[in-house]
């Protein structure tokens, strides 16, 4: 089975015959069932849907039909429509998930929460702050940062995705080492169940009820529930911010002065250390050379004595291994360009680009790097392969890899493109790791879920089978069960 | 500058970080109007994937979103401008 284009999926659509039950919900002007609005939500920003879309081609199936509830009581006579009518749905934010958790691969039924986007309550003596998940992300901040306080959840698709997607995917900011990632932030939420329930998790700092609720719905991209409302944690914008750019001779020093860093207890904002193709790209001019072929970033904030403060600590682990201070331009380059996305200008031209970020323990980190990277440059000659390590700890890190492969056939490079990816994903199975740091498993990454859980993938299943017997949520995605007739993404490449 | 099919082209791959500029009480919030979205739609109809019947037409006029974007696209394109132009060259002429 080949993909689809998008003029046969057109001449073969019908609209839903129940469509206008739910106009009668949200109303009509907020139901989609136009070939050119299902277009635009039959994709995210997965790689391999680019890939397809931008020839004309479904990365799945167009959606049955759009609908956008205005609030959350809509939103749960949807999920009760839906499933007293057995019709399978998918949550939509502002679809920059990497991994396909949004592509409807049943003509599932799109439900875009994008009108529940209000801030909802700010309690500055709890210093929390609940907000509706459809909001975006940079609008979100900017509120905040209009009253003095930040979220500290700064993605680079601040700016794209929307405060429940952060928390459906059980995302990272670029602060994370600082603010901690999506999980240690949200203190609270309101989802709605599969059968139309409201689950109500309580805001308060800690509890000692049982397994964590929240964290069954955060990290669950939909599949166990919809994300209405979060409550999460602010902090006062820093009052001062130090850059600090730095060279190393090697990358075992540069990997060893973040881990000491962290074992320190220190608490940088940002940490960022480049391998040698990515440090070239980025810091030649602040002196990045063949004596210093390793560039490392790091920011330090808050109060500014304790920003001054952290940041000469840090420094003098930097002396002991033997890393020296450079000009600060790639630090003043990358707050510049943070929020924006570098993909466009290789994917709008044939290069087949992806990203794929894993956690590892600073013991194994070395030696997966290596063996990704030598074993998917052995893939193909034209390969680019650059990695750099964020989001760390003081048990190790997330390590950020980027793929491309140059123009070329579309059939060789999804092969190699699949090659590439069970490359990484099975060395960091291999030594340790774990597949995903921040952009989740959506579809993609169905086929090494289960190594990772083993039995734990058992019990997500009964779960998933309990909230949702007719699976109606989301279905397919997190390497749960999808649907009789779905598309399956990994059989089509092997067929085709 | 890159403009005509290269333009949507790149726009349909871009992540939609413009989007910031949509007001959050506009009472429409759907994908299909924003830049990267109406970049896709008149990509697929420059490619023959969708016909420029009624319901494109529709889609392709609902430039608003695209016009509050353009002051927050990191590239500096008018999208919005760029649809419009597109559309009107679909068009027939008046006699």
């Amino acid at each position: 089975m080949t993909a689809v284009s998008l003029h046969d999926a057109a001449r073969s659509h019908v609209r839903p015959d129940w469509i206008d039950a739910f106009a009668s919900v949200v109303g009509v002007d907020h139901v989609l069932t136009a070939i050119p609005d299902l277009w635009a939500y039959a994709r995210d920003r997965l790689p391999y849907a680019t890939f397809h879309i931008r020839s004309g081609q479904l990365p799945g199936t167009l959606p049955s039909a759009v609908v956008c509830p205005g609030d959350a009581n809509e939103l749960v006579r949807v999920v009760r429509l839906a499933r007293e009518r057995r019709i399978p749905l998918i949550p939509f934010g502002a679809g920059s998930g990497v991994l396909g958790g949004t592509v409807p691969l049943a003509h599932e039924l799109v439900v875009d929460l994008k009108r529940l986007n209000e801030v909802i309550a700010f309690n500055e003596t709890d210093a929390s702050v609940t907000v509706q998940a459809g909001m975006n992300g940079g609008q979100f901040e900017a509120w905040l940062n209009q009253r003095g306080y930040t979220c500290g959840h700064l993605p680079q698709s601040l700016y794209m995705s929307t405060v429940g997607g952060w928390a459906a995917c059980r995302g990272a900011g670029q602060n994370s080492t600082r603010f901690g990632k999506i999980e240690d932030i949200v203190v609270g939420l309101v989802a709605v169940l599969p059968d139309g329930r409201e689950l109500r998790v309580r805001p308060v700092a800690r509890r000692a009820v049982g397994p964590s609720l929240k964290d069954l719905l955060v990290g669950s991209e939909g599949a166990f529930g919809i994300i209405t409302e979060l409550t999460m944690r602010v902090w006062r914008l820093p009052e001062a911010r130090h850059g600090v750019v730095l060279g190393f001779p090697t990358l075992q020093a540069g990997l060893d002065t973040l881990r000491n860093i962290m074992q320190s207890e220190l608490r940088p904002a940002v940490v960022r250390l480049y391998d040698a193709e990515e440090s070239r790209q980025r810091g030649e001019s602040a002196g990045i050379s063949a004596a210093l072929p390793y560039l490392v970033v790091l920011e330090f904030c808050g109060s500014a004595r304790l920003a001054d403060l952290e940041r000469e600590l840090a420094l003098e682990i930097v002396a002991a291994h033997a890393g020296m201070r450079l000009d600060d331009a790639p630090y003043r380059h990358w707050a510049a360009h943070r929020y924006e996305s570098y993909s466009p200008q290789w994917q709008s031209r044939d290069y087949f680009m992806d990203t794929i970020e894993i956690t590892g323990s600073w013991s194994q980190l070395p030696a997966m790097y290596e063996r990704i990277r030598r074993e998917v440059l052995a893939l193909d000659p034209g390969m680019y392969f650059g990695t750099h390590w964020s989001h760390v700890y003081p048990e190790g890190a997330c390590q950020y890899m980027t793929l491309r492969l140059p123009p070329m056939d579309t059939a060789l490079a999804l092969r190699l493109h699949r090659a590439a990816w069970t490359v990484a994903q099975q060395a960091c199975l291999d030594l340790g790791g774990s597949i995903s740091h921040h952009h989740g498993v959506g579809v993609f990454r169905n086929p090494w879920l289960r190594e990772e859980l083993g039995a734990g993938l058992d019990l997500l299943q009964g779960l998933k089978d309990h909230l949702d017997p007719d699976n109606l949520f989301v279905p397919g995605k997190l390497a749960l069960r999808g649907r009789a007739g779905a598309v399956d993404l990994e059989t089509r490449e092997r067929a085709s | 500058m890159i403009e005509g099919r290269e333009l949507f082209r790149f726009c349909a791959c871009c992540p939609n970080p413009c989007r910031r500029a949509v007001p959050a009480e506009r009472a429409v919030q759907i994908e299909s109007e924003t830049p990267s979205a109406l970049s896709m739609i008149a990509l697929a109809v420059i490619d023959g994937e969708l016909e420029f019947d009624a319901a494109t037409r529709r889609a392709l006029a609902r430039t608003e979103v695209a016009h509050l974007c353009r002051a927050a696209c990191p590239y500096g394109y008018d999208i919005a401008g760029a649809i419009e132009t597109f559309t009107a060259s679909r068009e027939p002429r008046a006699q």
